[in-house]
């Protein structure tokens, strides 16, 4: 019969493809034998051998060198093959969602965005490491906004690895005398900005960036009291803050009112921005334009003078709660948080948890302003329901609504009213 | 004729309109990253080269090239016999429980995905089958199926059964008048769910990102990964290369089966 | 093998619905009660059951939980809530305005998706070969589109400072220098519809088009002769035998414009205003997936399932009025 015959030959095909193609593509299971591919030691250890799976975030975030290291040291000295899987940031979530709670295929160490960990410490998906930071530094570490955020009543369960700053790029030709406060900064904005020139391109649901203005005046998003997250935008400082990017917004910018923070150094490179706020990263994309546009770096002003608060991005890094080597996992990850490894990423230009570590920026425009910057450096209101909060964009239409010139009081009591419902 | 022209050229027309953002995806991916986002557009890559295939052209994508190729063939196999199986029952047979049938099929496609992917998760991670084409391709497969079987029904009722009738009143067999004479006006049909099928299978990437482990990635999975960066500039011109390259191959596929199934039809039953 | 030319009458009746008894019990051959219907369908039936079965039911169970990421990293049992999901998901004060631009929205899609896609289809059937193959060609290469890249330079091309649309509209006089496609949520919509109708018009050509060409030349040759105009040839030869697949073809439209996700959330990010542009599938997101809160993602799912029901019961009628 035709059909069978058919049908038998499509259930051949589907056997034979599957068979030859599964061969060379699946990676060795936690399960399988010890031997990683990626490491090239022998087998004869003395103490008994483990294999730990380390989740890094970003293809490229964490340094290869800094990978390196760390599988050596590991080997070396405690006799542990590390296996380090890089996971892009869009998979992250789902990957860590789905895997961090089956003890069969967690990862043992985990990076996570410091806004994303929340979500996961606070529903026991780490392990309590309050020990193993206390015995390296504990409170004489840097980063301490973001102990707060891997914390769960006063529990580590996710540390800082690194973290990433803020830093305004200006043109030489244009900006002749860098701002000392924030209110010159406005002040140099509106004085150069044009038709064709922005002052400071400021995109007007730049959130991220814009916020450094609120908290260059002392505001904050929200703050923990009695129990529950209250939004702060209505306070005093607040509302000092949000007039202060108004007037940015309304006299010192040409950038779109729809535009947030992706590509801020186009216009800039183009000759028709004079000063733009970006992650220390942005600077490479500066480089290589055709109007050899003569820029450095400095930090954004606080209102008084010295560096403003900006928005820290950055990770924060532990130990899954149902890693099958929690020893091992945890000798792996003092390797992590150790000097000679952080200053790896030191020298990449990220922040670290060592403070000394503040002085290779030396001679760096850029990292001299991102060390700075990051000093007084902000994160994210450390509530388990921020980063869902952060999905509904609101944050985007508050500063639109700013950056249109609306009452910056009605504005702030509307959205404060939005943030206690949410990040509760 | 007056008509003639008039319609060629709204077709002409109308192909401009469609290609026009797939040419500006090419013209990007040959443009260096500088020029890819300025308020000058460029339209013709004067200037531009073949870094950005370079850059993308790495050991992770072909071999994500390769798990995309394996999964996707034999979904579309797989998914193609079993629903035209399907459809020629519904379609050519009565028997109980056909219209339940039927009404599953209408109704499973209704039904959003959006939160079955932890509990897909769940059930390959028992059955060991996570991180393997054939776990992938299961999910996939039954994720295609109920389209395409609708779609084929739809197809096979079209060709009236009188075909196959006159057919056997001429001496074939059942069977034979159906491939004789049904089967190759059907083709057409089957090209449109077989690419159809392709491209679910080619470009799934929510399941692929759970099932598959970090470095065993499907194309859509390496192409989101050179798309979404947070510590770096996003380098555009590599990301449309790498796009690019994702659709070749469902064009290729089409191409190939297309002329396959016109010949078929050219030399088959409706000419006679 | 020559077939004989087929009255218009029989195409009619036999094409647009399952096809009635008469014309299947064929006289010769087949035994009227065999296996052979249920054995072709085993193979769709059995891939279903264990690829769908258990994770449909489990769905349908977590839509009556609390599921959170607590219960899905196994530190919190599920904890049973009755209809709590439902009625978070019903008392929501935005649910009912998203419904209704969710409504509209897929109303407005299918129809111009299906209107254009049909007319391009025949279209092809008059055109010259060249044509018609670069058509087709144009058509697919936008199917293959990968939607990250399609996303992307469509967001590209309608951008406020950069865009192409305001770059070539500003070229023919009017000033559209700056101006913003995305903050007003009608223009977000408009720019939201050309992009889901240039992907999805490709699909309907191709489906429709494979349809023509089942219908018979010789039929249609006859008309002509017997006096037909163009349009009664259409009406009562071309559109029954197409019929069917239209008819499937524009049901799988309206789920899928129903649900859309990715083209609006993108847009979102692009600068459109949440709030005043969530349909049902990023509110979906939003609800659950975004917050961990698979109950509720569930929950909206089934609330979504029996929208699309009732939206579509006038063709699942129809699909049950058959002669038994």
């Amino acid at each position: 019969m035709k059909l069978a015959r058919f049908a038998a030959i499509g259930a051949a095909a589907a056997l034979a493809l599957s068979g030859c193609s599964n061969s060379g593509s699946t990676e060795p299971t936690k399960d399988a034998p010890s031997s990683s591919s990626d490491s090239d030691k022998t087998a004869d250890a003395p103490a008994e051998h483990t294999d730990i799976t380390v989740w890094l975030a970003g293809e490229a975030d964490t340094p290869e060198d800094a990978v390196t290291y760390l599988r050596e040291t590991a080997d070396k000295e405690l006799n542990v093959t590390v296996n380090v899987e890089r996971i892009g940031w869009g998979d992250l979530i789902p990957r860590v969602t789905t895997s961090l709670g089956d003890p069969a295929q967690t990862p043992d160490i985990v990076e996570l965005g410091n806004t994303q960990v929340q979500a996961f410490t606070t529903k026991g998906g780490f392990r309590d490491i309050t020990g193993l930071w206390d015995s390296i530094g504990g409170k004489d570490l840097s980063l301490q906004g973001f102990v707060e955020g891997g914390s769960v009543e006063g529990k580590l369960f996710a540390a800082p690895y690194y973290s990433g700053s803020r830093v305004v790029f200006y043109n030489k030709d244009m900006v002749k005398d860098v701002p000392k406060t924030l209110g010159d900064l406005n002040k140099l904005a509106a004085e150069l900005n044009t038709k064709d020139v922005s002052g400071f391109y400021l995109g007007g649901q730049d959130w991220r960036n814009g916020i450094s203005w609120l908290f260059a005046n002392g505001g904050q998003i929200a703050t923990f009291q009695d129990g529950k997250w209250v939004g702060q935008l209505e306070s005093d400082a607040s509302i000092k803050g949000l007039q202060a990017v108004q007037d940015l917004y309304l006299n010192g910018t040409n950038a779109p009112k729809d535009a947030n923070d992706a590509d801020t150094w186009v216009p800039f490179n183009e000759g028709k921005a004079a000063m733009f706020i970006a992650p220390g990263w942005a600077a490479g994309s500066i480089a290589g334009t055709d109007k050899n546009i003569q820029w450095s770096a400095f930090a954004l002003p606080g209102a008084e003078g010295g560096a403003a608060p900006v928005f820290l991005g950055g990770s924060n890094i532990g130990i899954s709660a149902k890693s099958q080597h929690p020893e091992a996992a945890e000798g792996v990850l003092k390797i992590m948080l150790s000097e000679p490894y952080q200053k790896i990423l030191a020298q990449a230009g990220l922040g670290t948890i060592y403070p000394e570590h503040a002085a290779l920026a030396e001679g760096d425009p850029v990292k001299e302003a991102s060390v700075a910057s990051a000093a007084n450096g902000v994160i994210t209101p450390a509530s388990a329901n921020w980063a869902a909060f952060e999905e509904t964009k609101q944050m985007e239409e508050l500063f639109f609504e700013v950056a249109k010139g609306g009452d910056v009081k009605e504005i702030a009591k509307k959205y404060d009213e939005i943030l206690n419902k949410a990040l509760n | 004729m007056i008509r003639r022209s008039v319609f060629n050229t709204l077709g002409v027309i109308l192909a401009v309109v469609w290609i026009f953002p797939v040419y500006w995806m090419v013209n990007t991916a040959f443009l260096p990253q500088s020029k890819s986002r300025t308020s000058n557009p460029t339209f013709v890559p004067f200037g531009g080269d073949l870094s950005a295939f370079r850059r993308v052209l790495t050991p992770s994508f072909w071999n994500s090239m390769q798990l995309s190729l394996s999964v996707t063939l034999l979904v579309v196999v797989v998914a193609l016999v079993f629903a035209f199986l399907s459809a020629l029952a519904v379609s050519r047979f009565r028997f109980g429980g056909r219209k339940t049938f039927v009404l599953v099929i209408l109704i499973v496609q209704m039904i959003p995905a959006e939160a079955l992917f932890i509990s897909q998760y769940k059930m390959l991670q028992g059955w060991s089958l996570l991180n393997s084409i054939a776990g992938l391709s299961l999910v996939y497969v039954a994720a295609v199926l109920p389209f395409t079987v609708w779609m084929l029904r739809g197809f096979v009722d079209g060709v009236p059964a009188e075909l196959e009738q006159a057919a056997q009143i001429d001496g074939c067999s059942r069977i034979g008048a159906f491939f004789r004479v049904t089967f190759p006006l059907l083709a057409p049909g089957l090209v449109a769910s077989g690419v159809y099928a392709f491209l679910q299978a080619w470009n799934e990437f929510t399941l692929a990102t759970v099932v598959m482990s970090p470095s065993n990635k499907t194309l859509p999975l390496w192409l989101r990964g050179l798309a979404v960066q947070t510590n770096q500039a996003t380098d555009w011109p590599a990301v449309m290369a790498g796009a690019v390259l994702v659709a070749l191959p469902v064009v290729i596929f089409f191409m190939f089966v297309q002329g396959r199934m016109t010949q078929g039809l050219v030399s088959g039953a409706v000419k006679g | 093998m020559v077939s004989e030319p087929i009255a218009p009458q029989a195409v009619s009746e036999g094409a647009f619905q399952v096809a009635p008894d008469d014309h299947l019990d064929l006289p010769l051959r087949q035994p009227r009660k065999s296996l052979a219907p249920y054995i072709l369908l085993a193979p769709v039936v059995v891939v279903l059951l264990l690829a769908l079965g258990y994770p449909l039911v489990r769905q349908f169970i977590m839509s009556f939980q609390e599921f959170g990421l607590g219960q899905q990293l196994g530190t919190e049992p599920p904890a049973w809530v009755g209809l709590d999901n439902y009625k978070t998901l019903v008392t929501d004060p935005a649910i009912w305005t998203i419904i209704g631009r969710s409504l509209l929205f897929c109303f407005v899609n299918a129809a111009s998706t299906m209107v254009i896609g049909i007319a391009i289809a025949v279209l092809l059937t008059k055109v010259h070969k060249a044509v018609r193959f670069t058509l087709t060609t144009a058509l697919l290469f936008a199917w293959a589109m990968p939607v990250i890249a399609a996303m992307t330079v469509w967001e590209w091309l309608f951008d406020t400072e950069y865009g192409i649309v305001n770059w070539g509209l500003s070229k023919l006089g009017f000033d559209f220098i700056g101006h913003s496609w995305l903050i007003e949520p009608l223009s977000f919509f408009f720019v939201a519809t050309v992009i889901i109708v240039w992907m999805s018009v490709p699909f309907v050509v191709f489906s429709v088009y494979s349809a023509l060409t089942q219908v018979s030349e010789e039929v249609l040759e006859a008309a002509e002769l017997d006096g037909a105009g163009g349009w009664q040839r259409f009406v009562n030869i071309i559109m029954p035998t197409i019929a069917p697949v239209i008819a499937v073809v524009t049901v799988l439209q309206v789920i899928w414009d129903l649900r859309v996700f990715t083209q609006i959330y993108y847009l979102q990010g692009a600068g459109g205003l949440a709030s005043k542009t969530d349909l049902l599938g990023t509110f979906i997101y939003r609800m659950g997936i975004s917050q961990s809160n698979y109950g509720v993602a569930s929950a909206v799912a089934i609330f979504v399932l029996i929208l699309t029901l009732v939206i579509t019961s006038g063709y699942v009628r129809t699909l049950f009025k058959e002669a038994e």
